[in-house]
């Protein structure tokens, strides 16, 4: 019955231009897992000695080696959350390594990446490229019966991609940073497919990804009647229940539901289909789950935190804030790098985080931490947008509490600094001795970007206020440029960070491949 | 069941389903705005009202709340705004009314596992442990994959009634299951000093050196340890560890105070 009222429902959004997304959808079994050929190949854990590949399709090994014409090593795989999983072990640091695998049948073409440096090390070639993405799942979007950013993630990648070529010399991504909601809307595996393993293939196959959970990869909400707010012609038989994904308020995993039906028996896309530290494999504190985790790649230290879940409950945020101490006292890194996905300051389209609930509980849980332990740069999505912050400390409270001259770097005119060029921050501060300032960027927009709609009156959805982009800890933009306004951007983009020895460089790069703003953060 | 098992998100979902430009989710105080509209185009709907009051639950609006839950209340469904309505309670602070609540819920759906979570919680607040206790497992065995933070907390039950036994057997258990856990080792070294038996508590600790031995906090920790267990000389020798540890580290707030707190120890005569 539930189902024939579904379809009820597409008809009548086709129809009447509401917007869904298809929620039935086949749902993962032994039988279509063991199907056919190899797809899925990714990296996972790549660290100075090991690496995981995980792919699905008839492969039971891979070949592996540093000499692309002899692979002359095997691992073997075994199942893990409907994917192979193999581990390659006793690698060599900062060494590049070709895989292949070895009974596809057709040749796959060999695929590479390298390992990260020792421990506290830089590599070769003296910088650790990560690239960030928020919110860029959009490509599974659908609404009124159309994919409706079709091709945008797509466009954001090919600009990094440009800015990558003509820029940055080409080089390598060492470490994917998903920001969350990187498979709309309800973050079911095929939607991971679609918006994800088929739009990175060739990037995830040479470089670690490691994501953080979004709203949008907690499936839908409940059921709703849809005739409450419009008479389509299947309300005359009855009530018309509507699912929507990204809604989720659980704190509890095993409560993800694609469809509204009850919770899948197949559990979370997202954590079936990553594989993550939690017992401080890659050099961070044992977290006990994957919601949250750590890890270290060379002198950079990453530490993803859960704001779609843990935050939700006070004893689950209490033991994740708890973890964070002990991994944050046990850093010795040069630079820390957190990254979640509701953003702590934020004035993005229906994302307040004057507002909501879970962004205030990061700021006020999370941010004394950062503060008092020495995080350099914090990274959220959410907000389809890019906000970057001040070089900020001590602010916790809502946006009308902030303050320049408390809170922000100032420069010696008195006025914020933007910490570029001559003015790059610096790690530890001049005035208190001690690392405690951090520039926090909300980057959800490479997958879609909001644009200026403003709110009619009593409207307060689905339209900007007048305060959207213009949140003060944020740094302002001058000019008139289309899709800046004064605390933020709003145009589809990606963040690239590169890590050096003794510089930390953020910037933020468009579909075009121009760099829209940077910062750096130095250390002695 | 499942209408109601995620009400409290409603509001949230109206927001997205008026959106004309997509998917969205705004902040409460939003989406009791349009609900109030909504309401007055539908006044009375059942749905809405039970999304309202848990707005208004989350809010901390409590009176307003009351009366939408009270009013969703219609004949022959008065059950399935028990959860919402034994939530609301357990905020105001009202654990007996919210245990009732949650109680008559479980009653339709015992399959429901927040409902023993919370029931849980809400005994624990009248300090009746043992009830607390029997919801909480319960609500554990149903959960396949619980949180660090929840062996923590059932474990405080245990703690609570004076069974620090039981309470360590609960984050054993945990750390079987998810692997050594700082959070859990902590809770269960401080659970061995209660009880008398700081050798226990240190072996405990030492436990987590390979992950934490290079912080100075670790190393601090140690050495009050020690001092407890009457071993000063050899926590001299540690707690000026710490110092040479905390020298070399980059300078935070949280290390000054560590700093602080070395030099305090110091002074202890002994």
């Amino acid at each position: 019955m539930f189902r024939t009222r579904l379809l009820f429902v597409v008809v009548a959004c086709v129809v009447f231009g509401l917007p869904f997304s298809v929620q039935a959808e086949v749902q993962l079994s032994p039988e279509n897992n063991a199907a056919t050929g190899l797809t899925r190949v990714f990296l996972q854990q790549v660290s100075f000695d090991s690496a995981i590949v995980k792919w699905r399709g008839e492969p039971d090994s891979i070949r592996f080696g540093t000499d692309v014409s002899q692979l002359d090593q095997t691992a073997l795989a075994f199942d893990e959350g409907h994917h192979k999983l193999a581990s390659l072990e006793g690698l060599t640091p900062d060494t590049l390594y070709h895989y292949a695998f070895a009974d596809s049948g057709s040749e796959k073409a060999i695929m590479s990446f390298r390992t990260a440096p020792a421990q506290g090390q830089t590599p070769a070639d003296g910088n650790i490229h990560l690239w960030l993405l928020g919110d860029s799942g959009t490509a599974t979007e659908l609404a009124r019966g159309q994919y409706v950013h079709e091709g945008e993630a797509a466009s954001v990648m090919n600009g990094f991609l440009k800015y990558n070529r003509e820029q940055a010399g080409n080089e390598p991504i060492d470490l994917l940073l998903l920001l969350g909601d990187n498979a709309y809307l309800e973050g079911t595996d095929k939607q991971w497919q679609g918006a994800f393993f088929d739009i990175y293939t060739d990037i995830i196959t040479g470089a670690a990804t490691w994501p953080t959970i979004g709203n949008h990869e907690m499936g839908v909400g409940a059921p709703f009647n849809i005739c409450v707010f419009r008479k389509i012609p299947a309300c005359e038989m009855g009530p018309v229940m509507m699912n929507l994904g990204g809604i989720s308020e659980s704190s509890d995993p095993d409560s993800y539901d694609s469809d509204g039906d009850g919770p899948d028996a197949s559990g979370l896309p997202y954590l079936n289909i990553f594989s993550l530290p939690t017992k401080g494999e890659m050099g961070g504190i044992p977290s006990g789950t994957e919601q949250y985790y750590s890890f270290n790649y060379g002198n950079v230290h990453v530490v993803s935190l859960d704001s779609q879940l843990s935050n939700r409950d006070k004893m689950q945020r209490e033991t994740m804030r708890a973890w964070l101490i002990d991994d944050l006292s046990a850093n010795q890194m040069d630079w820390t790098v957190v990254i979640f996905h509701h953003p702590p300051y934020s004035k993005g389209e229906n994302h307040d985080s004057d507002r909501e609930q879970n962004e205030i509980d990061m700021r006020q849980s999370f941010a004394p931490v950062f503060d008092s332990y020495g995080v350099d740069v914090v990274y959220s999505g959410h907000s389809h947008s890019y906000e970057r912050s001040w070089y900020i400390r001590d602010h916790y409270g809502m946006s009308d509490t902030f303050d320049l001259a408390a809170h922000a770097q100032l420069d010696s005119q008195g006025q914020p600094s933007l910490g570029q060029g001559s003015d790059a921050y610096a790690q530890i501060s001049s005035s208190t001795g001690v690392d405690d300032r951090t520039v926090y960027t909300v980057a959800g927009s490479a997958g879609k970007a909001d644009k200026e709609n403003p709110c009619p009156e009593g409207q307060l959805m689905g339209c900007t206020l007048p305060d959207w982009l213009r949140h003060p800890a944020h740094r302002t933009f001058t000019g008139s440029k289309p899709g800046f306004r004064e605390h933020g951007i709003a145009l589809k983009g990606s963040v690239v960070l590169d890590a050096k020895k003794n510089e930390l460089t953020s910037r933020f790069i468009d579909e075009h491949g121009q760099v829209l703003d940077q910062f750096t953060i130095t250390r002695k | 069941m499942s209408t109601l098992r995620s009400i409290q998100t409603t509001s949230v979902l109206l927001m997205l389903i008026l959106s004309k430009l997509g998917f969205a989710h705004p902040g409460d105080h939003h989406s009791i705005a349009e609900l109030n509209v909504l309401l007055a185009e539908n006044p009375g709907e059942q749905s809405l009202l039970v999304a309202r009051g848990a707005l208004y639950t989350r809010t901390g609006q409590w009176i307003k709340a009351e009366q939408d839950l009270r009013q969703a209340q219609i004949p022959d469904s008065e059950k399935e705004v028990a959860f919402e309505l034994g939530r609301l309670y357990y905020n105001m602070g009202d654990y007996l009314k919210a245990w009732g609540y949650f109680d008559t819920y479980l009653s339709l759906y015992p399959g429901y596992a927040p409902a023993y979570l919370l029931r849980a919680r809400s005994a624990k607040e009248l300090n009746q442990f043992e009830a607390a206790i029997e919801s909480y497992l319960t609500y554990l065995d149903m959960t396949p994959q619980p949180q660090p933070g929840e062996y923590v907390e059932s474990a405080q039950l245990f703690a609570a009634i004076g069974n620090r036994a039981r309470a360590l057997d609960m984050l054993d258990s945990g750390m079987k299951k998810l692997g050594l856990n700082p959070q859990l080792q902590r809770y269960a070294m401080e659970l061995e000093l209660e009880r008398g038996e700081p050798n226990l508590a240190l072996t405990r600790w030492y436990s987590l050196e390979g992950y934490l031995g290079r912080t100075a906090q670790w190393t601090m920790t140690l050495g009050k340890l020690l001092i407890i267990a009457n071993k000063v000389e050899e926590a001299k020798l540690v707690i000026s560890k710490a110092r040479t540890q905390l020298s070399k580290q980059k300078s935070t707030s949280a290390r000054e105070a560590i700093r602080q707190e070395l030099d305090r120890l110091e002074k202890i005569p002994g």
